[in-house]
Protein backbone atom coordinates (compact mmCIF):
# COMPACT_ATOMS: atom_id res chain seq x y z
CA UNK A 1 0.00 0.00 0.00
CA UNK A 2 1.58 3.68 -0.75
CA UNK A 3 1.96 5.70 2.01
CA UNK A 4 0.08 9.22 0.82
CA UNK A 5 1.84 11.63 3.44
CA UNK A 6 0.01 14.44 2.24
CA UNK A 7 -3.53 15.82 1.31
CA UNK A 8 -5.68 19.05 0.39
CA UNK A 9 -7.50 20.08 3.12
CA UNK A 10 -10.47 22.60 2.59
CA UNK A 11 -11.91 24.38 5.31
CA UNK A 12 -14.37 27.92 5.70
CA UNK A 13 -11.85 30.38 7.91
CA UNK A 14 -13.32 33.50 9.00
CA UNK A 15 -16.27 32.78 6.48
CA UNK A 16 -13.54 32.42 3.41
CA UNK A 17 -13.23 28.84 2.06
CA UNK A 18 -9.30 27.91 2.04
CA UNK A 19 -7.75 24.98 0.48
CA UNK A 20 -4.49 23.93 1.65
CA UNK A 21 -1.93 21.26 0.73
CA UNK A 22 -1.53 19.74 4.01
CA UNK A 23 1.00 17.11 5.13
CA UNK A 24 -0.40 14.43 7.35
CA UNK A 25 1.81 15.96 10.73
CA UNK A 26 0.24 19.81 9.81
CA UNK A 27 -1.81 20.59 12.86
CA UNK A 28 -4.84 23.11 12.10
CA UNK A 29 -3.06 25.90 13.85
CA UNK A 30 0.03 25.41 11.12
CA UNK A 31 -2.31 25.35 8.63
CA UNK A 32 -3.64 28.56 9.92
CA UNK A 33 -0.22 30.05 10.17
CA UNK A 34 1.83 28.85 7.52
CA UNK A 35 -0.36 27.42 4.80
CA UNK A 36 -3.44 30.40 5.33
CA UNK A 37 -1.21 33.37 6.32
CA UNK A 38 -3.11 33.69 9.33
CA UNK A 39 -0.42 34.30 11.97
CA UNK A 40 -2.58 36.24 14.25
CA UNK A 41 -3.16 32.63 16.12
CA UNK A 42 -0.14 32.26 17.96
CA UNK A 43 2.35 29.26 19.04
CA UNK A 44 2.62 28.72 22.56
CA UNK A 45 3.35 24.87 24.19
CA UNK A 46 2.39 22.75 20.93
CA UNK A 47 0.82 20.49 23.73
CA UNK A 48 -2.35 22.10 24.80
CA UNK A 49 -1.40 23.84 28.10
CA UNK A 50 -1.16 27.24 27.08
CA UNK A 51 -4.53 27.67 24.68
CA UNK A 52 -2.94 31.03 23.12
CA UNK A 53 -3.47 29.16 19.37
CA UNK A 54 -7.49 28.79 21.24
CA UNK A 55 -9.32 29.37 17.89
CA UNK A 56 -13.43 28.01 16.98
CA UNK A 57 -13.99 24.66 15.34
CA UNK A 58 -17.38 23.97 14.81
CA UNK A 59 -18.68 26.45 17.31
CA UNK A 60 -16.04 24.96 19.59
CA UNK A 61 -12.97 26.65 20.98
CA UNK A 62 -10.36 23.55 20.55
CA UNK A 63 -6.29 24.00 21.29
CA UNK A 64 -5.18 24.27 17.58
CA UNK A 65 -2.25 22.60 18.16
CA UNK A 66 -3.62 19.75 19.16
CA UNK A 67 -5.90 18.96 16.30
CA UNK A 68 -4.77 17.82 12.84
CA UNK A 69 -5.16 19.21 9.79
CA UNK A 70 -6.92 16.40 8.21
CA UNK A 71 -9.89 17.09 10.50
CA UNK A 72 -10.10 20.61 9.72
CA UNK A 73 -11.86 18.75 6.28
CA UNK A 74 -15.38 20.61 6.12
CA UNK A 75 -14.83 22.71 9.30
CA UNK A 76 -16.15 26.18 10.20
CA UNK A 77 -13.26 27.59 11.61
CA UNK A 78 -13.10 31.14 13.05
CA UNK A 79 -9.97 32.83 14.57
CA UNK A 80 -8.80 36.57 16.11
CA UNK A 81 -9.05 38.08 12.23
CA UNK A 82 -12.49 37.14 12.48
CA UNK A 83 -13.65 38.77 15.56
CA UNK A 84 -13.73 42.55 14.48
CA UNK A 85 -16.27 43.62 12.44
CA UNK A 86 -13.72 45.66 9.73
CA UNK A 87 -12.00 48.14 11.15
CA UNK A 88 -14.72 48.01 13.86
CA UNK A 89 -12.77 46.43 17.18
CA UNK A 90 -15.14 43.98 19.07
CA UNK A 91 -15.98 45.32 22.77
CA UNK A 92 -13.40 42.25 23.87
CA UNK A 93 -10.49 44.03 21.97
CA UNK A 94 -11.69 47.55 23.15
CA UNK A 95 -11.85 46.34 26.71
CA UNK A 96 -8.60 44.38 26.79
CA UNK A 97 -6.84 47.88 25.37
CA UNK A 98 -8.71 49.55 27.78
CA UNK A 99 -8.21 47.42 31.12
CA UNK A 100 -4.47 46.95 29.99
CA UNK A 101 -5.47 43.35 29.70
CA UNK A 102 -2.49 42.49 27.46
CA UNK A 103 1.57 42.90 28.05
CA UNK A 104 3.62 41.32 25.74
CA UNK A 105 0.78 39.86 23.91
CA UNK A 106 1.34 36.55 22.97
CA UNK A 107 -1.83 34.66 24.88
CA UNK A 108 -4.57 37.77 23.82
CA UNK A 109 -5.79 35.91 20.14
CA UNK A 110 -6.52 32.70 22.22
CA UNK A 111 -8.03 34.73 25.14
CA UNK A 112 -9.80 36.72 22.69
CA UNK A 113 -11.68 33.75 21.00
CA UNK A 114 -12.22 32.17 24.36
CA UNK A 115 -14.11 35.03 25.91
CA UNK A 116 -16.08 35.55 22.66
CA UNK A 117 -17.27 31.69 23.06
CA UNK A 118 -17.79 32.49 26.65
CA UNK A 119 -20.38 35.40 26.20
CA UNK A 120 -21.86 33.77 23.59
CA UNK A 121 -22.93 30.81 26.09
CA UNK A 122 -23.12 33.09 28.98
CA UNK A 123 -23.66 37.17 28.62
CA UNK A 124 -23.09 38.00 32.41
CA UNK A 125 -20.90 35.46 33.39
CA UNK A 126 -19.72 35.37 37.01
CA UNK A 127 -15.93 36.64 38.44
CA UNK A 128 -15.51 32.34 38.87
CA UNK A 129 -17.44 31.45 35.84
CA UNK A 130 -15.04 33.69 33.87
CA UNK A 131 -12.26 32.07 35.24
CA UNK A 132 -13.39 28.93 34.67
CA UNK A 133 -13.88 29.01 31.36
CA UNK A 134 -11.03 30.94 30.91
CA UNK A 135 -8.86 28.26 32.21
CA UNK A 136 -7.70 26.78 29.36
CA UNK A 137 -5.43 30.04 28.80
CA UNK A 138 -2.23 30.50 30.20
CA UNK A 139 -0.98 34.58 30.69
CA UNK A 140 2.35 35.33 31.87
CA UNK A 141 2.38 39.14 32.41
CA UNK A 142 -0.94 39.92 33.43
CA UNK A 143 -1.75 38.39 36.64
CA UNK A 144 -5.24 37.52 34.87
CA UNK A 145 -6.84 40.30 36.95
CA UNK A 146 -7.34 42.96 33.92
CA UNK A 147 -8.13 40.28 31.61
CA UNK A 148 -10.90 39.12 33.90
CA UNK A 149 -12.07 42.41 34.32
CA UNK A 150 -11.64 43.33 30.67
CA UNK A 151 -14.19 40.67 29.20
CA UNK A 152 -17.00 41.06 32.40
CA UNK A 153 -16.60 45.41 31.24
CA UNK A 154 -17.28 43.94 27.97
CA UNK A 155 -19.74 41.42 28.71
CA UNK A 156 -21.23 44.63 30.23
CA UNK A 157 -21.55 46.37 27.38
CA UNK A 158 -22.79 43.81 25.22
CA UNK A 159 -25.77 43.48 27.25
CA UNK A 160 -26.52 47.20 27.82
CA UNK A 161 -26.11 47.62 23.78
CA UNK A 162 -28.25 44.35 22.92
CA UNK A 163 -31.24 45.84 25.40
CA UNK B 1 7.31 13.84 14.33
CA UNK B 2 8.21 11.17 11.63
CA UNK B 3 5.99 10.95 9.04
CA UNK B 4 2.69 8.75 8.91
CA UNK B 5 -0.20 7.78 7.32
CA UNK B 6 -3.59 9.43 8.33
CA UNK B 7 -6.98 6.99 7.60
CA UNK B 8 -10.39 8.36 8.95
CA UNK B 9 -12.30 5.05 8.26
CA UNK B 10 -15.91 5.72 7.96
CA UNK B 11 -17.01 2.31 10.14
CA UNK B 12 -16.31 0.55 13.42
CA UNK B 13 -14.86 -2.67 11.80
CA UNK B 14 -13.10 -0.60 9.03
CA UNK B 15 -11.26 0.63 11.95
CA UNK B 16 -10.48 -2.90 13.42
CA UNK B 17 -9.51 -4.23 10.29
CA UNK B 18 -6.70 -1.18 9.77
CA UNK B 19 -5.48 -2.18 13.48
CA UNK B 20 -5.08 -5.26 12.67
CA UNK B 21 -3.43 -4.90 9.22
CA UNK B 22 -1.07 -2.50 10.81
CA UNK B 23 0.09 -4.53 13.73
CA UNK B 24 1.78 -2.41 16.32
CA UNK B 25 2.24 0.00 13.95
CA UNK B 26 -1.14 1.13 14.39
CA UNK B 27 -3.21 3.46 17.09
CA UNK B 28 -6.29 4.91 17.52
CA UNK B 29 -6.89 8.66 17.41
CA UNK B 30 -9.76 10.12 18.85
CA UNK B 31 -9.70 14.00 19.96
CA UNK B 32 -5.74 13.37 19.92
CA UNK B 33 -5.24 15.90 22.86
CA UNK B 34 -3.09 12.83 24.40
CA UNK B 35 -1.63 11.51 21.31
CA UNK B 36 -0.46 14.26 19.88
CA UNK B 37 1.47 15.16 22.55
CA UNK B 38 3.38 11.91 23.02
CA UNK B 39 3.78 12.34 18.93
CA UNK B 40 4.95 15.39 19.53
CA UNK B 41 7.40 14.99 22.06
CA UNK B 42 8.98 11.77 20.65
CA UNK B 43 8.08 9.14 22.92
CA UNK B 44 6.09 7.17 20.42
CA UNK B 45 5.88 6.41 17.06
CA UNK B 46 3.30 4.90 14.86
CA UNK B 47 3.59 4.32 11.29
CA UNK B 48 -0.61 4.56 10.67
CA UNK B 49 -2.79 6.81 12.59
CA UNK B 50 -6.50 5.57 12.48
CA UNK B 51 -8.89 8.77 13.22
CA UNK B 52 -12.04 7.72 14.71
CA UNK B 53 -13.46 11.30 13.93
CA UNK B 54 -15.30 9.77 10.79
CA UNK B 55 -16.76 6.32 12.33
CA UNK B 56 -20.54 6.72 12.42
CA UNK B 57 -22.90 6.26 15.58
CA UNK B 58 -19.68 6.88 17.76
CA UNK B 59 -20.58 10.21 19.22
CA UNK B 60 -24.03 9.37 20.90
CA UNK B 61 -25.44 9.17 24.25
CA UNK B 62 -28.23 6.97 24.43
CA UNK B 63 -30.82 6.56 26.70
CA UNK B 64 -32.55 2.73 26.88
CA UNK B 65 -34.46 0.12 28.90
CA UNK B 66 -30.90 -1.53 29.74
CA UNK B 67 -29.18 1.97 30.82
CA UNK B 68 -27.26 4.57 29.29
CA UNK B 69 -24.74 3.83 26.66
CA UNK B 70 -22.17 6.28 25.80
CA UNK B 71 -20.52 6.53 22.68
CA UNK B 72 -16.32 6.28 22.96
CA UNK B 73 -16.53 9.76 20.19
CA UNK B 74 -18.73 11.97 23.26
CA UNK B 75 -16.78 14.58 23.91
CA UNK B 76 -16.15 15.63 27.62
CA UNK B 77 -17.69 19.49 27.25
CA UNK B 78 -20.77 17.09 26.25
CA UNK B 79 -20.70 15.19 29.09
CA UNK B 80 -20.33 18.32 31.70
CA UNK B 81 -23.88 19.43 30.51
CA UNK B 82 -25.73 16.62 29.00
CA UNK B 83 -29.48 15.72 30.89
CA UNK B 84 -29.10 12.52 30.46
CA UNK B 85 -25.83 12.94 32.92
CA UNK B 86 -28.49 13.51 36.58
CA UNK B 87 -29.17 11.96 39.06
CA UNK B 88 -27.34 8.98 39.73
CA UNK B 89 -25.27 9.78 36.80
CA UNK B 90 -24.40 13.29 37.77
CA UNK B 91 -21.04 11.96 39.26
CA UNK B 92 -20.01 11.78 35.61
CA UNK B 93 -20.74 14.98 34.73
CA UNK B 94 -18.78 16.50 37.96
CA UNK B 95 -15.99 14.21 36.55
CA UNK B 96 -15.89 15.34 33.15
CA UNK B 97 -15.84 18.91 34.53
CA UNK B 98 -12.67 18.94 36.30
CA UNK B 99 -10.62 17.03 33.44
CA UNK B 100 -7.72 19.34 31.60
CA UNK B 101 -9.23 22.93 30.71
CA UNK B 102 -12.40 23.69 28.54
CA UNK B 103 -10.07 23.63 25.00
CA UNK B 104 -9.16 19.90 26.01
CA UNK B 105 -12.96 19.42 26.96
CA UNK B 106 -14.31 20.17 23.84
CA UNK B 107 -11.45 17.86 21.48
CA UNK B 108 -10.94 15.30 24.00
CA UNK B 109 -13.42 11.75 23.95
CA UNK B 110 -14.94 9.49 26.85
CA UNK B 111 -12.87 7.14 24.99
CA UNK B 112 -10.03 8.92 24.31
CA UNK B 113 -10.43 9.78 28.33
CA UNK B 114 -10.32 5.98 29.06
CA UNK B 115 -7.59 5.02 26.81
CA UNK B 116 -4.95 7.64 27.69
CA UNK B 117 -1.24 6.83 28.18
CA UNK B 118 -0.21 7.47 31.90
CA UNK B 119 1.70 10.26 32.89
CA UNK B 120 4.45 9.01 34.92
CA UNK B 121 7.43 11.89 34.23
CA UNK B 122 10.24 8.84 32.85
CA UNK B 123 7.15 7.63 30.38
CA UNK B 124 6.36 11.00 29.20
CA UNK B 125 10.48 11.87 29.07
CA UNK B 126 11.27 11.14 25.49
CA UNK B 127 15.43 11.15 27.30
CA UNK B 128 14.79 8.16 29.56
CA UNK B 129 13.88 4.47 28.42
CA UNK B 130 11.15 2.51 30.66
CA UNK B 131 9.01 -0.72 30.92
CA UNK B 132 6.43 1.25 29.68
CA UNK B 133 8.05 2.45 26.07
CA UNK B 134 9.70 -1.07 26.13
CA UNK B 135 13.11 -0.36 27.59
CA UNK B 136 14.49 -2.97 30.35
CA UNK B 137 14.72 -0.79 33.55
CA UNK B 138 12.20 1.33 35.51
CA UNK B 139 14.01 4.70 36.41
CA UNK B 140 10.91 6.07 38.37
CA UNK B 141 11.54 3.84 41.15
CA UNK B 142 14.67 6.02 42.43
CA UNK B 143 13.21 8.64 41.30
CA UNK B 144 11.88 11.43 43.54
CA UNK B 145 9.29 12.47 41.15
CA UNK B 146 6.50 9.44 42.24
CA UNK B 147 3.51 11.62 42.45
CA UNK B 148 1.81 9.96 39.32
CA UNK B 149 2.66 6.63 40.43
CA UNK B 150 0.59 3.74 42.42
CA UNK B 151 0.31 3.54 45.79
CA UNK B 152 -1.06 0.03 45.81
CA UNK B 153 0.42 -2.92 43.83
CA UNK B 154 3.36 -4.85 42.82
CA UNK B 155 3.70 -4.72 39.42
CA UNK B 156 6.62 -3.67 37.41
CA UNK B 157 4.81 -0.52 36.76
CA UNK B 158 3.60 1.76 38.93
CA UNK B 159 2.71 4.06 36.32
CA UNK B 160 -1.02 4.76 36.83
CA UNK B 161 -4.25 5.51 34.58
CA UNK B 162 -5.01 8.96 34.46
CA UNK B 163 -8.49 9.19 33.40
CA UNK B 164 -10.83 10.89 35.61
CA UNK B 165 -13.94 9.55 33.82
CA UNK B 166 -12.90 6.02 35.00
CA UNK B 167 -13.30 5.86 38.67
CA UNK B 168 -17.01 7.02 38.68
CA UNK B 169 -17.88 4.78 35.53
CA UNK B 170 -16.99 1.57 37.41
CA UNK B 171 -18.64 2.45 40.74
CA UNK B 172 -21.60 2.98 37.71
CA UNK B 173 -20.68 -0.91 37.03
CA UNK B 174 -19.90 0.29 33.74
CA UNK B 175 -19.90 -2.10 30.72
CA UNK B 176 -16.78 -1.94 27.90
CA UNK B 177 -17.94 -2.57 24.60
CA UNK B 178 -15.40 -3.45 22.54
CA UNK B 179 -15.83 -4.14 18.60
CA UNK B 180 -13.17 -5.21 15.93
CA UNK B 181 -12.47 -7.15 12.90
CA UNK B 182 -13.32 -10.25 14.66
CA UNK B 183 -16.43 -9.03 16.06
CA UNK B 184 -17.73 -7.40 19.12
CA UNK B 185 -17.49 -8.70 22.81
CA UNK B 186 -18.19 -6.90 26.15
CA UNK B 187 -16.03 -6.56 29.31
CA UNK B 188 -16.76 -5.34 32.84
CA UNK B 189 -14.62 -1.91 33.42
CA UNK B 190 -13.44 -3.65 36.18
CA UNK B 191 -11.97 -5.89 33.85
CA UNK B 192 -10.72 -3.41 31.45
CA UNK B 193 -7.81 -1.64 32.94
CA UNK B 194 -4.84 -3.37 34.08
CA UNK B 195 -4.77 -4.66 37.69
CA UNK B 196 -1.84 -3.69 40.52
CA UNK B 197 -0.25 -6.38 39.20
CA UNK B 198 -0.28 -4.31 35.77
CA UNK B 199 2.20 -5.35 32.99
CA UNK B 200 4.39 -2.63 31.38
CA UNK B 201 3.17 -3.24 28.28
CA UNK B 202 -0.74 -2.84 28.57
CA UNK B 203 -2.91 -0.44 29.67
CA UNK B 204 -5.95 -2.03 29.16
CA UNK B 205 -7.48 -5.46 27.76
CA UNK B 206 -8.21 -4.28 24.29
CA UNK B 207 -6.82 -7.23 22.28
CA UNK B 208 -4.97 -6.67 19.04
CA UNK B 209 -7.58 -5.18 16.35
CA UNK B 210 -9.91 -4.24 18.75
CA UNK B 211 -11.29 -0.53 19.70
CA UNK B 212 -13.67 0.88 22.57
CA UNK B 213 -16.95 1.39 20.71
CA UNK B 214 -18.75 2.72 23.61
CA UNK B 215 -19.30 2.43 27.75
CA UNK B 216 -22.95 1.16 28.88
CA UNK B 217 -23.85 1.77 32.54
CA UNK B 218 -27.00 -0.89 34.29
CA UNK B 219 -30.14 1.26 35.22
CA UNK B 220 -29.63 2.41 39.14
CA UNK B 221 -32.40 3.19 41.94
CA UNK B 222 -33.49 6.86 41.50
CA UNK B 223 -32.19 7.60 44.81
CA UNK B 224 -28.52 6.90 44.48
CA UNK B 225 -26.42 9.47 44.64
CA UNK B 226 -22.62 10.14 43.97
CA UNK B 227 -19.73 11.99 43.56
CA UNK B 228 -15.86 12.52 42.45
CA UNK B 229 -13.37 14.34 43.95
CA UNK B 230 -10.06 15.12 42.61
CA UNK B 231 -6.84 16.35 44.45
CA UNK B 232 -4.33 18.06 41.53
CA UNK B 233 -1.35 20.48 42.55
CA UNK B 234 -3.16 23.30 40.52
CA UNK B 235 -7.03 24.05 40.41
CA UNK B 236 -7.14 23.71 36.48
CA UNK B 237 -5.39 21.88 33.84
CA UNK B 238 -4.21 19.07 36.18
CA UNK B 239 -4.42 15.28 36.48
CA UNK B 240 -5.48 13.80 39.91
CA UNK B 241 -2.65 13.20 42.17
CA UNK B 242 -5.26 10.37 43.69
CA UNK B 243 -9.54 10.49 43.59
CA UNK B 244 -12.32 8.95 44.96
CA UNK B 245 -15.70 8.41 43.41
CA UNK B 246 -18.64 7.41 46.23
CA UNK B 247 -21.98 7.07 45.55
CA UNK B 248 -24.98 5.06 47.79
CA UNK B 249 -28.65 5.18 48.35
CA UNK B 250 -30.14 6.41 51.73
CA UNK B 251 -33.09 4.28 53.14
CA UNK B 252 -34.87 4.82 56.14
CA UNK B 253 -31.64 6.72 57.61
CA UNK B 254 -29.43 3.53 56.22
CA UNK B 255 -26.62 3.69 53.62
CA UNK B 256 -27.28 1.16 50.95
CA UNK B 257 -25.62 -0.16 47.62
CA UNK B 258 -22.21 1.94 48.44
CA UNK B 259 -19.61 2.06 45.92
CA UNK B 260 -16.43 3.38 46.38
CA UNK B 261 -13.72 3.17 44.25
CA UNK B 262 -10.12 5.13 43.92
CA UNK B 263 -8.35 7.02 40.68
CA UNK B 264 -4.62 7.13 40.97
CA UNK B 265 -3.94 4.98 43.61
CA UNK B 266 -3.88 1.66 41.71
CA UNK B 267 -2.60 1.32 38.15
CA UNK B 268 -6.31 1.42 36.91
CA UNK B 269 -9.45 2.47 38.84
CA UNK B 270 -10.02 0.37 41.86
CA UNK B 271 -13.11 -0.69 44.06
CA UNK B 272 -12.78 -0.65 47.51
CA UNK B 273 -15.32 -4.06 49.05
CA UNK B 274 -13.56 -3.52 52.57
CA UNK B 275 -14.68 0.08 52.92
CA UNK B 276 -18.04 -0.57 50.87
CA UNK B 277 -18.97 -3.19 53.15
CA UNK B 278 -18.22 -0.85 56.38
CA UNK B 279 -20.24 1.50 54.89
CA UNK B 280 -23.59 -1.17 54.27
CA UNK B 281 -26.17 -0.52 56.39
CA UNK B 282 -24.52 2.01 58.62
CA UNK B 283 -26.17 5.25 60.11
CA UNK B 284 -24.38 7.96 57.94
CA UNK B 285 -21.92 9.56 60.46
CA UNK B 286 -18.21 11.49 60.61
CA UNK B 287 -16.89 8.76 62.06
CA UNK B 288 -18.48 6.11 59.86
CA UNK B 289 -16.79 7.94 56.51
CA UNK B 290 -13.09 8.15 58.07
CA UNK B 291 -13.25 4.22 59.06
CA UNK B 292 -14.06 3.66 55.55
CA UNK B 293 -11.28 5.69 54.56
CA UNK B 294 -9.15 3.71 56.81
CA UNK B 295 -10.07 0.51 55.39
CA UNK B 296 -9.94 2.09 51.53
CA UNK B 297 -6.16 2.84 52.13
CA UNK B 298 -5.04 -0.37 54.46
CA UNK B 299 -3.25 -2.59 52.12
CA UNK B 300 -1.28 0.32 50.56
CA UNK B 301 2.19 0.19 50.10
CA UNK B 302 3.38 3.55 49.07
CA UNK B 303 6.87 4.29 47.33
CA UNK B 304 9.16 6.49 49.82
CA UNK B 305 8.11 9.60 47.96
CA UNK B 306 4.22 9.18 47.50
CA UNK B 307 3.13 8.37 50.91
CA UNK B 308 1.46 12.01 51.02
CA UNK B 309 -1.29 10.44 48.87
CA UNK B 310 -2.26 8.21 50.93
CA UNK B 311 -3.27 11.36 53.14
CA UNK B 312 -5.14 13.18 50.23
CA UNK B 313 -6.76 9.95 49.43
CA UNK B 314 -8.21 9.72 52.97
CA UNK B 315 -9.46 12.73 53.23
CA UNK B 316 -11.09 13.27 49.92
CA UNK B 317 -13.16 9.55 50.53
CA UNK B 318 -14.36 11.10 53.72
CA UNK B 319 -15.09 14.20 52.22
CA UNK B 320 -17.06 12.34 49.34
CA UNK B 321 -18.86 10.06 51.80
CA UNK B 322 -20.06 12.96 54.15
CA UNK B 323 -20.71 15.18 51.22
CA UNK B 324 -23.26 12.38 49.73
CA UNK B 325 -24.44 10.76 53.01
CA UNK B 326 -25.42 14.29 54.33
CA UNK B 327 -27.47 15.42 50.91
CA UNK B 328 -29.31 12.30 50.19
CA UNK B 329 -31.96 10.57 51.74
Amino acid sequence: MSMDTKRIVTASINGAEISVMADNRMSLLEMLRDAAGLTGTKEGCMTGDCGACSVMMNGRVVDSCLVMAAEAEGAEIETVEGIADGKNLHPLQRKFLEHAALQCGICTPGFLVSAKALLEKNPDPSDAETRYWLAGNLCRCTGYQQIIDAVRDAAAEMRSSAK
Amino acid sequence: MKPFAYHQPGEAAEAGRLLETHGGQARLIAGGSDLLGELKDGIVHYGQLISLSRVKGLDQIHQGASGLRLGAMVILARMEGDPLLSGPYRMLAEAARGVATPEIRNQGTLGGNLCQRPRCLHYRSPWVSCLKKGGSGCPAMESGHQHYLSVMGAGDCRAVNPSDLAPPLVALAGVAIIDGASGSRSLPLTDFFAGPDQIAGRDNALRPGELLVAVELPPMPENWRGTYLKARERTAGDFALISAAFGCRIEEGRIEQARLVLGGASAGPMRCPEAEALLEGQAPSAETAARAAEAAFADASPLPHNGFKLDLGRALVSRAISQITSSTG
